[in-house]
């Protein structure tokens, strides 16, 4: 495998799609120039239970993909899971900073009420936690009041209002 | 538009199924045709062309 980061800050294009109470937004920013595999970041809001008009859970991942037979290979949840490919941290740094763009873009665009995020996978590591944070960062710097309540059996939940 | 707060109960159960919830919504995706295209478009480089998308909003 011979991975090859392309992505080029503030001119990447991306793609923006909605569907089932879902607004998704989808960045490239690496591929396989063996397999032909695409690499994106991709973040999303999407209604969740017992949620309101304008009420969504913030939710985000890497996909892989095959171009040539148009279908999704892998979903990876975990930035660990991604260290394999995405070791370089000035590329990490990158694919993180077009996640916030991502954010903030979907923020911006749908306006919405109250956000949910939460973490997936219990007891992560400081580190990871990290990241959280700066979206919460992100969520205030667009005008919403995010706060994290207490944590869940390792697990971690951030909510936003307007 | 009033945002009544979520309940402590109602929190823990966002994140004790928050992993189905997301596998749920990715196997809907994994299906769907228009989803499948657009995450399987061509990352930056990949294609060798001498054009490139110009976004609609720099023309004019």
């Amino acid at each position: 495998m011979a991975f090859v980061f392309s992505y080029i800050p503030g001119q990447t294009a991306g793609t923006l799609i909605s569907g089932n109470g879902e607004f998704i937004v989808r960045v490239p920013f690496a591929f396989d120039d063996e397999t032909g595999d695409v690499y994106s970041i991709v973040g999303d809001f999407a209604v969740f239970p017992g949620g309101g008009e304008l009420e969504f859970e913030f939710g985000f991942k890497v996909i892989r993909a095959s171009p040539e037979f148009e279908q999704i290979d892998e979903i990876f949840w975990d930035g660990q899971a991604t260290m394999p490919f995405l070791s370089d941290r000035g590329h990490r740094a990158m694919v993180l900073g077009e996640l916030f763009e991502i954010l903030r873009f979907l923020i911006v665009k749908i306006r919405p009420q109250r956000l949910v995020m939460m973490t997936h996978t219990a007891n992560l590591p400081k580190r990871a936690l990290v990241k959280f944070q700066k979206l919460v960062a992100v969520m205030r710097e667009e005008g919403l009041d995010a706060r994290k309540t207490d944590s869940w059996n390792g697990r971690h939940i951030w909510i936003a209002i307007r | 538009m009033a945002t009544l707060p979520i309940s402590r109960e109602k929190q823990i159960e966002l994140m004790r199924t928050a992993a189905e919830r997301q596998e749920a919504r990715t196997r809907v995706w994994k299906s769907d045709p228009l989803v499948k295209r657009v995450m399987s478009e061509p990352a930056p480089g990949q294609e060798k062309t001498a054009y490139q998308r110009v976004p609609l909003k720099k023309l004019g």
